[in-house]
């Protein structure tokens, strides 16, 4: 690491241990407050707590650990080290939580149980999330944040690539698209300026690890983005984040303006000479929104509606320039990367598929919540072990992973695991990690229709065949529901899925087949019971 | 570069940057492109071209996708023709009943064209789904509708209304999945939107959803020609039916000047040439009373009586509408025949102020640049002009330099006009304060060392004695006389001196010309183009927008009293050259008079015959009750024209002239490109073309007196008049029919016949020597006749888009007449509520010299205290009967734009 | 704000450049201001940015964030997604139908009320869920759900 930048990194370590030495001797009492959390109290934890606070005590605003089930959450470290959890924390609990002899605490059952939570993940870019606060930029630099921003701005753009390769880094937006490539193709172009996209849209159904991301540690997305700007020759990023998560924005425009006043944004980068200018754009709904190309039209003032591809963003994107647009997710796991190696990201996940992936788990689970596992770990693990298993005792009947876009399991498929792309050729794909469990309470019918329907009213409207196609998808599935349906209605329904996937315009269509054809794949004979009648 | 790829099999060739679809075209073979319009981008909504290449997954889009050599594709596989005839039956699903071809009411086939084919070449015949529920149909313009019932969302229409074409963005996709629709701002009817009915988005619908209201039934053939209403100058390619009638106007996307598009009367102003109105046979007054006689009596009758005034006596008029040969031979038929050099048109009352300002200044009257320019420029000043109405296509031109290239747009005008919408600055000054406006930009350029010495020491003359004039014009001085912020004229000049890409243009209109001031305000612009050197290169130069389809032809072929064909000037020597030319006769060899002046001499009974091709004096001149005394001193006057108009009204004898339609010839438009205008249907009636009806009555003359000069006027085709008029013009010598038809238009200068035309003028150096000349003029009174107590509101008057000056030719174009078939007086809603008139109110207008009735129309467009009218004549009002006839000493032109009025009920509702 | 157009012009030269890019995020103010996007002031958005009204029109009705009408004084959207409807959202969605009634009962409170279906909260891990005038609950029961809309009605 060249001399003036690490210099650089290490001043900013010394401020932040100044500022966190402020709370020495201290109890540290840590506040979860994220999306979700919020939405079940955690303000009005925060806000008693704050009231509450004794003279000896400090409190930290985080943002979640992933633990939907146990939200809101406090931890209390005191300083004898001792600490305490606190699960489905309320306002009126936290005068006890606050005094070291009081044994008000979550019943420990449920607290061994939980513990695979955790132990079954293995956190690389959730590291932290939800210890660390999230609303300064200290802890982060403290517990050795930026220190592979401060490693890659030694290298040349080059050799962050080379890097980026080595660790198999595939997109984590859904379409699994190595990153490495990306930057290449985007720094090939002679046309400048390039600029960065980071897409933190997330309009898909089941899915909210991005938000997560961006409430709980902010500042390991930020630096991602300015490796991969850095990599891609890029010298304006823009943070396009989805119209209605406005905590996410909050969180980001704080860490934005912290990285500005620590020198880790703005004209001189740590001291490395390199420049770059971060903004923060706000959607404005839909599923389709976080399509890369209507997300430029969105930018541009224009409709919501995809473009046509060639030219790739990376060719031709935002005002026609050179745009690398990356997810979350993606950019979040690039620090770990830089900062340990690409072998050492490489060496996580299965042969193929490298690295974590942050799930979403939801639906018929005991602990719903954000995850991150190893590519490869099996549905089964993830349901089961991670997530506890179905609660009051009920059957598992199906699994949809990976959202509207994608498919459905029947139970039989839990060992599967997971990996990039299509993980069964009926047309499941991994997507971007939502995983929701379902039981008896929904039947599968019922299951494919909601996606179906739920594709039909995201269509943008733009290109016929999912205009006009996904409707009457769903007009079939009523059809076979109400029992009036023939067999070749069902003929029609397959012969359409197919039709719409393949020559619809943009990926939304282009996968909206599959959560009927996957359906069909599987409970075929069901289905042609219900359309006999 | 060029690419090789195989399709089917077939090897085949394309050039580089060439889409599969265009190679699939090119092949010949035929698949389905129904949202992919050959002249714009591709879309990618309809999915109907989907092809099968080699190594590349599933069914891409032909249209989106880049031909590389080597490539192998397929259109024909069993799997990619499935797959197409599925998206083309969910296509026919959009429509409620969803037959390809479905059977209305009447029971004929009703045709969705493209779609239709595309079904029918896929083998679908029955519908595959049941229909669905629709939009209702806009009809609320009476020109056509867009019918979402049979509307395939394709967006063509909505590119082609914005960036793909025109520009103006009345309507666009709304909605989004299956509620999504074509319409404009807030579901309003279309025709309360800013909508100009150009018909661009009718002319590319593939499913005639789009379409007017009464299609034509038979298309017999389509001819080539050029747009008979503006200087523009736009292609057009004319239907014709089985009844030798033309049915539809279409836009011709390989003329370099409208590449594609059109306006509302090009596209849609064509039914006046089968009105019945037409003049069909000659009409000569007796014992009062015009009456049809044949063409012998008619010409022999004017033959005997011009003979009695040869010479000084006599003055003609030409047409600026005609072609240039019509025009040459009206010229050389006054020399030669009546010995008068008393001839002119309407550019009199145009751009006179332009012509002369750049004669003086650089030799040249005619525009330095090109529409190319525009689109090149970084800034564009539009002053004095109001072109979204009256040179559309050019307007549309300038917003593409606005909106794709971003330009920077200047408006400067006393009326928000359209384009205003679009500009950077909208500098709004005092009618009639151009002078000190233009000084004042010109200082600051100076004082902020802007100025391009290089331009200005190198190419330029007399610019001390300018520089001291306008030291005088500071930012202060100049925001009080025109009410402009200093800020705004700081701010515009700076612009226009140093633009951030590119060069800057000077485009103006007869806001500038038509004042007493006008040729002050003309040399006003150019000091200021010198000072900042923006001529001579490309995305630069000066604009004086033409205004008729031939004013420019009309001055180049010599209608000028000043000058013969080519602007070559009388003198000795141009007099024998063109008596040479001319089979060695004597020619008249002193100037002759202008229009206004000639009007002047009429007053004394100096002149006493007249003879008017293809203008209507009685509408377009000033003062008209003033201008008609004038007209009745004459005591012999012949008007050749379409129509009986005001003029021929009051005409000895009417001779009935062929329309641009039923001739051929040339026009030459406002960039100086000469276009061939082609025959599209057989005379109306006994009518006959212009130059055809001149040469006759030339030969009879010059038996009657002996003169001969018969072999003078011997033509068997226009294009022989042209190659007399080429011969003995250098700036024309280069062009001839042979390359027009081939070339396309052509752009003089073009000396040779291997010269490729020219773009741009004074690159190096000007028709009057190597410098231009620095001008200075100072900013004099407003206008002659300012607002008093009695008369306290300046009248304006211009144009509007649907109408053609006094309206001979548009009030009998139903489709224009329809959108504009009131005369409207534009006012400030303070005005209207001073002086007790109500938005929409019937009302009268009033000036020292006359009235008129018209509809009180509250605008944001006017400032209080002016008010605006159209000199189109409706309901038989008209704005000329109040305007003053106060003259541009130097150029003679009316000050159209200002006069004093006052507002007035009036008790009965029309 | 009234709706005075030079006012609003006024605002908006001072917070949007005349970029295309900036229709979004002017749309957004408008929205913000209004709680949606009148007639008018997209009208003045369109001439301050230079793009013309229908195309501001048609891209407003494209983002499903966006309203085109005035929404009644209280907002409630039920989230309707696989988890929620699985964990209790189908009820709660019945809940709130029945609440509205229709224009015939008048203690029903369709007239306050605007009731929404949301595809997802974003809240799957806290189940079901609901929005009420722009703020998110999880976890919400029949009877807090209750409690809500008769808050709503007041
Ligand atoms: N639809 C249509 N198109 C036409 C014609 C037509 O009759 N109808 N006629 C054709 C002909 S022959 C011509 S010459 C052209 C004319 O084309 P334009 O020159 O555009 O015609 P006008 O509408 O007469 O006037 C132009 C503008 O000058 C402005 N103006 C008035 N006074 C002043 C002033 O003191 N200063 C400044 N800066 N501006 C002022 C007026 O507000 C008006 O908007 O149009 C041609 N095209
Ligand atoms: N108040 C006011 N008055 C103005 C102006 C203004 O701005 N305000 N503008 C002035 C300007 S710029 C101009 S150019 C004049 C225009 O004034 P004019 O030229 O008098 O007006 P037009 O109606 O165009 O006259 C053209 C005539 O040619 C006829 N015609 C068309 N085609 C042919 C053909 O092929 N052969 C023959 N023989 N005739 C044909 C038409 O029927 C029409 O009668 O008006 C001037 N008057
Ligand atoms: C309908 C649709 C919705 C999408 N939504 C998102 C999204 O919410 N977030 C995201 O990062 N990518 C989304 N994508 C994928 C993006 O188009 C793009 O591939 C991705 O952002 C690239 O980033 P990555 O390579 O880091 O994954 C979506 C794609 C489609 C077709
Ligand atoms: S596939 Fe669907 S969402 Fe994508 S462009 Fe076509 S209509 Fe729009
Ligand atoms: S007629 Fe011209 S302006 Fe009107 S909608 Fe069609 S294209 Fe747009
Ligand atoms: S009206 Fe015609 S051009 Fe416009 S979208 Fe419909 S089908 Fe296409
Ligand atoms: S712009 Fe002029 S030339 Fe072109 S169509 Fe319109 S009137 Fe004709
Ligand atoms: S909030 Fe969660 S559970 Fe509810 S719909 Fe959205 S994603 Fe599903
Ligand atoms: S509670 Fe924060 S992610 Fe679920
Ligand atoms: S022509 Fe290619 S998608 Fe319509
Ligand atoms: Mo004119």
């Amino acid at each position: 690491m060249t001399d003036s930048i690490s210099d650089a990194l290490e001043s900013l370590r010394k401020s932040a241990d100044a500022h966190r030495s402020m709370h020495g001797g201290k109890t540290r009492v840590v506040v979860q407050v994220g999306h979700c959390s919020q939405a079940v109290g955690a303000r009005d934890v925060a806000d008693a707590l704050a009231n509450a606070l004794p003279e000896d005590a400090y409190m930290v605003i985080a943002g979640c650990d992933g633990a939907c089930f146990a939200a809101p959450k406090v931890s209390v470290t005191f300083p004898s080290s001792d600490s305490r959890e606190y699960w489905n924390m309320s306002a009126e609990r936290v005068r006890g939580a606050l005094n070291e002899g009081a044994a008000d605490s979550s019943p420990s059952d449920r607290f061994c149980a939980a513990a695979d939570f955790f132990n079954k993940q293995s956190r690389l870019t959730l590291d932290g999330c939800g210890g660390m606060d999230a609303t300064v930029i200290d802890d982060y630099i403290a517990n050795g944040g930026y220190r592979g921003l401060a490693q890659a701005l030694s290298m040349t753009p080059e050799d962050v690539i080379h890097e980026v390769r080595a660790s198999g880094l595939r997109g984590r937006g859904g379409a699994y698209f190595p990153a490495a490539l990306k930057w290449q193709g985007a720094r090939s172009v002679r046309n400048t300026p390039r600029y960065l996209v980071v897409n933190c849209e997330e309009g898909e159904p089941g899915i909210f690890k991005d938000r997560h991301l961006m409430e709980g540690v902010p500042h390991r997305l930020l630096e991602g983005a300015i490796i991969a700007a850095y990599a891609s020759g890029v010298h304006t990023a823009y943070i396009y984040i989805n119209a209605e998560a406005n905590l996410s924005a909050e969180r980001m425009q704080r860490a934005v303006e912290q990285a500005y006043a620590a020198g880790l944004l703005g004209d001189d980068i740590l001291s490395s000479g390199f420049a770059l200018d971060v903004r923060i754009m706000r959607g404005a709904g839909g599923y389709v929104c976080g399509d890369e190309t209507t997300l430029l039209n969105t930018m541009e003032g224009y409709r919501r509606e995809p473009r046509q591809r060639p030219p790739f963003p990376t060719e031709a994107g935002l005002w026609g320039k050179p745009t690398v647009i990356n997810n979350a997710e993606t950019l979040a796991s690039v620090p770990y990367i830089l900062a340990n190696g690409g072998e050492a990201f490489a060496a996580i996940g299965a042969e193929a598929d490298k690295g974590t992936k942050i799930i979403s788990l939801s639906g018929a689970v005991q602990r719903p919540g954000v995850v991150e596992a190893p590519m490869g770990t099996t549905l089964r693990e993830i349901i089961y072990g991670i997530g506890g298993g179905i609660p009051d005792g009920k059957e598992l009947t199906a699994i949809a992973v990976g959202g509207p876009s994608s498919g459905i399991f029947p139970a039989s498929m839990l060992d599967t695991p997971i990996k990039p792309g299509f993980i069964h050729e009926s047309g499941v794909m991994l997507g971007a990690g939502g995983i929701i469990a379902l039981d008896e309470r929904m039947s599968i019918v019922q299951t494919m229709r909601k996606l179906a329907a739920y594709n039909a009213d995201e269509s943008c409207g733009k290109c016929t065949p999912c205009r006009e196609g996904t409707p009457r998808m769903v007009a079939l599935v009523d059809s076979i529901m109400s029992g009036n349906a023939s067999a070749s209605d069902l003929n029609d329904l397959r012969r359409l899925a197919e039709l719409v996937n393949a020559a619809s315009l943009c990926g939304l269509g282009q996968a909206a087949g599959n959560p009927i054809l996957s359906v069909l794949h599987f409970f075929g004979d069901e289905l042609a019971m219900m359309s006999e009648a | 570069m060029s690419v090789t790829l195989s399709i089917n099999g077939h090897g085949i060739e394309v050039h580089d940057g060439a889409s599969v679809l265009d190679a699939i075209n090119q092949s010949g073979s035929y698949i389905p492109q129904l949202c992919k319009d050959p002249d714009m981008k591709p879309i990618g909504a309809c999915r109907t071209c989907l092809v099968q290449i080699e190594g590349v997954r599933g069914y891409p889009a032909s249209c989106g996708q880049p031909a590389a050599d080597g490539m192998r594709i397929w259109t024909d596989t069993p799997e990619v023709q499935a797959m197409r005839k599925g998206v083309l039956e969910l296509t026919l699903a959009m429509f409620p009943s969803n037959d390809a071809k479905e059977t209305n009411g009447a029971g004929s086939a009703k045709d969705y064209r493209e779609l239709s084919i595309a079904a029918d070449s896929h083998g679908i015949t029955t519908p595959r789904w049941s229909g669905r529920e629709r939009e209702t149909t806009d009809a609320s313009n009476p020109v056509f509708n867009i019918a979402m019932e049979s509307c395939i969302l394709c967006q063509r229409c909505v590119q082609a209304c914005q960036d793909g074409h025109q520009f103006i963005g009345a309507i666009d996709m709304l909605g989004a999945g299956t509620q999504g629709r074509i319409g404009a701002f807030a579901e309003k009817p279309l025709i309360e939107s800013v909508c100009t009915t150009c018909g661009q988005c009718l002319s590319v619908c593939p499913t005639g959803a789009i379409e007017v209201k009464v299609p034509p039934l038979s298309i017999a053939k389509e001819v080539t020609t050029t747009c008979p209403y503006c200087g523009v100058g736009c292609g057009v390619k004319a239907q014709v039916d089985d009844n030798d009638r033309i049915v539809a106007m279409l836009d011709d996307p390989e003329n370099q000047s409208s590449v594609g598009m059109l306006c509302v009367k090009g596209r849609f102003g064509y039914s006046f040439v089968n009105h019945e109105d037409r003049l069909t046979a000659p009409l000569i007054r007796k014992n009062g009373a015009l009456t049809e006689v044949g063409w012998d009596e008619a010409l022999d009758y004017v033959a005997v009586n011009l003979a009695k005034y040869r010479g000084d006596a006599f003055a003609t008029l030409c047409s600026a509408k005609a072609t240039n040969e019509d025009g040459y031979i009206q010229q050389k038929f006054a020399r030669l025949v009546m010995q008068s050099n008393h001839i002119d048109h309407c550019t009199r009352l145009c751009h006179s102020p332009s012509v002369e300002a750049m004669l003086t200044a650089l030799g040249s009257g005619a525009t330095s640049n090109s529409y190319q320019d525009y689109e090149e420029a970084g800034c564009l000043v539009i002053i004095g002009s109001d072109a979204n109405a009256n040179h559309p296509v050019a307007a549309s031109r300038m917003r593409r330099a606005v909106i794709e290239h971003g330009a920077k747009l200047i408006v400067i005008n006393p009326r928000r006009i359209e384009m205003c919408d679009f500009a950077e600055l909208w500098l709004r000054p005092r009618p009639g304060t151009d002078v000190a406006l233009l000084n004042a930009m010109a200082k600051v350029i100076l004082d902020e060392d802007l100025t391009d010495w290089e331009f200005v020491n190198g190419r330029t003359e007399d610019f001390e004695e300018w520089r001291e004039v306008v030291d005088k014009y500071t930012l202060e001085y100049a925001e009080r006389v025109t009410g402009v912020s200093a800020a705004d004229i700081a701010e515009a000049a700076r612009i226009y001196a140093a633009p951030e890409f590119g060069g800057s243009c000077l485009i103006w209109g007869m806001g500038i010309t038509q004042h007493t001031m006008g040729t002050a305000n003309a040399h006003s612009l150019l000091n200021l183009s010198f000072v900042a050197g923006q001529l001579g290169k490309p995305g630069s130069g000066i604009s004086p927008l033409r205004g008729q389809n031939n004013v420019q032809g009309c001055g180049d072929a010599g209608c000028l009293p000043n000058a013969f064909p080519g602007y070559q000037i009388i003198s000795e020597d141009t007099v024998s050259k063109f008596q040479q030319a001319w089979g060695n006769h004597i020619l008249p060899d002193e100037e002759g008079l202008v229009i206004t002046e000639m009007m002047t001499y009429m007053d004394f009974g100096r002149i006493k015959a007249m003879y008017i091709t293809g203008e209507n004096p009685l509408l377009s001149e000033p003062n008209l009750h003033h201008a008609e005394e004038t007209f009745q001193k004459l005591e012999f006057l012949v008007v050749q024209d379409i129509f009986l108009h005001e003029t021929a009204a009051i005409a000895d004898v009417v001779l009935p002239a062929t329309s641009f339609a039923e001739k051929d010839g040339t026009f030459t438009n406002s960039e100086r490109r000469v276009q061939r205008v082609r025959k599209a249907v057989e005379p109306i009636g006994a009518s006959r073309p212009d130059w055809e009806i001149l040469c006759d009555l030339a030969q009879r003359m010059s038996r009657d007196l002996a003169l001969g000069v018969e072999d003078q006027f011997a033509y068997a085709h226009p294009s022989e008049i042209w190659q007399e008029m080429a011969d003995n013009t250098p700036i024309v010598a280069g062009i001839s029919y042979e390359r027009l038809n081939r070339e396309g238009g052509i752009q003089w200068p073009c000396p040779t016949p291997n010269h490729p035309g020219t773009r741009y003028l004074y690159e190096s150096d000007f028709p009057r020597g190597s410098r231009a000349k620095f001008v200075a003029f100072d900013q004099g009174p407003q206008a002659e006749e300012m607002p008093s107590r009695r008369f306290p509101l300046i009248l304006n008057t211009g144009r509007v888009l649907y109408h053609w000056h006094g309206g001979t030719m548009t009030r009998r174009a139903s489709s224009l007449l329809a959108r504009a078939p009131e005369l409207q007086i534009n006012m400030s809603a303070e005005d209207g509520e001073r002086y007790g008139v109500a938005d929409g109110e019937w009302i009268s207008l009033k000036s020292r010299r006359g009235l008129l009735e018209g509809r009180a129309l509250y605008t944001d467009k006017m400032r209080v205290g002016e008010v605006f009218v159209p000199f189109v004549k409706l309901q038989e009002h008209a704005a000329n009967f109040l305007t003053s006839d106060a003259l541009d000493p130097f150029s003679g032109i009316p000050e159209y734009k200002v006069c004093a009025v006052r507002i007035e009920r009036v008790s009965e509702e029309q | 704000m009234n709706n005075d157009r030079n006012e609003l012009r006024g605002l908006l030269r001072r917070s949007f450049p005349r970029e295309h890019g900036q229709l979004l995020p002017a749309l957004h103010f408008l929205q913000h201001e209004f709680g949606y996007l009148p007639e008018w002031a997209m009208e003045v958005v369109g001439w301050h940015l230079g793009i013309p009204s229908s195309e501001v029109y048609g891209a407003a009705t494209s983002y499903t964030e966006l309203r085109l009408h005035k929404p009644r004084s209280h907002v409630v959207r039920v989230c309707t997604g696989l988890g929620c409807w699985l964990n209790g959202g189908e009820q709660l969605w019945e809940q709130a139908r029945a609440a509205i009634g229709d224009a015939s009962d008048n203690d029903a409170l369709h007239d306050v009320l605007t009731l929404e279906q949301s595809s997802c909260g974003y809240l799957c891990g806290v189940a079901p869920a609901v929005e009420v005038d722009g703020v998110w609950q999880g976890r919400v029961t029949p009877e807090l759900f209750g409690g809500i809309l008769r808050e709503a009605s007041r």
